[in-house]
């Protein structure tokens, strides 16, 4: 079951994105006919009544000085919880910005080949500084910062607005310039590094949620061709092999698990509390 | 600091927000911006700000000479509301989105031409704009729960009757 579903990963979640993305862009179009079983943008959105809402923005709002409402737990509670057991699936299974930075990249990749055939992870803790210094600057200031940094949010926001004022809005401008930078100038450094709700999502992380572990001593068919296929396969350009280094800014999108499955099958998922390994040799970096 | 300079920006203008909307400081910290409120509006009355509002971006706004807020007898936009930026109230007659202004040097009625469209329209009949000598319209602003209903309907030009929000009314 577990094999089968790696090996079909990539199908799945091309799926989910595609459908995910239709689903947020048609539901404005849904309310223009009066239609109100969905209702909202990313972030908040009320599907057939129940209330899911953006973790960072209500953390936002709490850190603004408004009290938590135990409406809000319960509205934040299953993104929470599909963070504690996933991880950041929402990145990588549903966020369309990601979707569409990722189609950009891969296009980028297409056009430009990638001439570096091994990934660097990372630098540790440098995403928590980012994160800290939003939230920071969100407490002085007292500007809800997340509003502006929430592309998901922004995106699907514009969306209806769009149908409903039927103009154009100037976020669009910055959600197209983030886009553009991150895909073309730099490497996907946004989802990396930068994205205020994906981090958040990744407070959630514990020993036991979702994660890719890595075994080299299996790799001998990639370093055989000198190129590993789970470096090739990341969306976000990271290494999967050194799994110590892989989070927060993996969003456990399984491509290169996947793409392990074909050669060698090094690379593994696990969940729940982790087990020892019947070979734990040293990683080899 | 740039910041700054944008919360000032923002706060330039005053925002007619949607009924049960909480004071305009605590409202902005508790908008999450979600747009559920412009989407359930059945008069798509209530739409969002544009980047010209700064920090205030994307909350929701009522331009009654577009569309005026009808109240709604359930209040969509309160139900729907996740954060509590708008507020339930206990009946229409306790909103208090802002209040109505007569601009007498341009209204029909002061200047000598019948005109009744402000006060027949007003949706609190005969409370929140009375007719003084059975003439001239006259706004109670206790009653007034600032819908800009009358805003919408008046037949001058410039319009006579402009709602100021509550915001810009208790600054």
């Amino acid at each position: 079951m577990k094999t089968w579903f790696l090996n079909h990963s990539k199908v799945f979640r091309r799926t989910s994105q595609i459908l995910s993305f239709l689903f947020l862009m048609s539901i404005p179009f849904l309310n223009k006919q009066g239609l109100d079983w969905f209702v909202g943008t990313l972030y908040s959105i009320d599907i057939l009544g129940w209330t899911i809402a953006d973790p960072a923005m209500i953390l936002q709002m709490v850190l603004l000085g408004q009290p938590l409402l135990w409406t809000l737990v319960l509205a934040v509670s299953i993104p929470i919880i599909l963070a504690l057991i996933f991880g950041r699936i929402f990145c990588s299974w549903m966020c369309p910005y990601n979707f569409l930075a990722e189609l950009l990249y891969k296009l980028r990749r297409f056009v430009f080949p990638r001439k570096i055939k091994r990934n660097k992870n990372p630098a540790r803790n440098l995403q928590w500084v980012i994160l800290s210094s939003i939230f920071l600057l969100i407490i002085v200031t007292g500007v809800p910062l997340i509003v502006f940094l929430s592309m998901p949010g922004l995106m699907t926001a514009e969306m209806t607005d769009i149908v409903f004022a039927g103009g154009l809005g100037l976020e669009l401008l910055l959600v197209a310039g983030v886009l553009l930078l991150d895909t073309l100038i730099f490497k996907r450094v946004w989802c990396k590094y930068l994205c205020p709700v994906g981090l958040t999502l990744s407070l959630f992380k514990t020993p036991w949620t979702l994660k890719v572990t890595s075994q080299s001593t299996e790799c001998a068919h990639c370093d055989a061709v000198k190129e590993h296929t789970c470096n090739q396969a990341c969306p976000l350009d990271l290494n999967p092999r050194r799994p110590k280094h892989l989070y927060p800014s993996c969003y456990n999108c399984l491509d290169c698990v996947n793409s392990c499955h074909e050669h060698g099958g090094a690379l593994d998922v696990s969940i729940g509390w982790p087990h020892k390994i019947k070979n734990t040799k040293k990683e080899i970096n | 600091m740039l910041l700054n300079l944008l919360q000032n920006l923002a706060n330039i203008r005053h925002p007619l927000r949607p009924p049960g909307a909480v004071s305009e400081q605590e409202f902005n910290e508790k908008c999450i911006r979600c747009r559920k409120c412009e989407e359930v509006c059945p008069y798509d009355a209530i739409q969002m700000t544009d980047f010209s509002w700064s920090s205030k971006t994307g909350t929701p706004i009522i331009t009654p000479k577009k569309v005026p807020c009808y109240l709604c007898d359930d209040l969509p936009c309160i139900d729907v509301c996740p954060t509590g930026a708008l507020a339930p109230v206990k009946d229409r007659a306790e909103i208090a989105m802002g209040i109505a202004k007569i601009d007498e040097s341009l209204c029909f009625a002061y200047n000598g031409i019948l005109c009744r469209a402000c006060y027949e329209r007003c949706p609190v009949y005969g409370e929140a704009i009375t007719l003084k000598d059975e003439l001239y319209p006259v706004v109670h602003e206790d009653k007034c729960v600032g819908c800009g209903i009358c805003e919408s309907v008046c037949p001058v030009e410039p319009i006579a009757i402009i709602v100021e929000s509550a915001h810009e009314v208790n600054s």
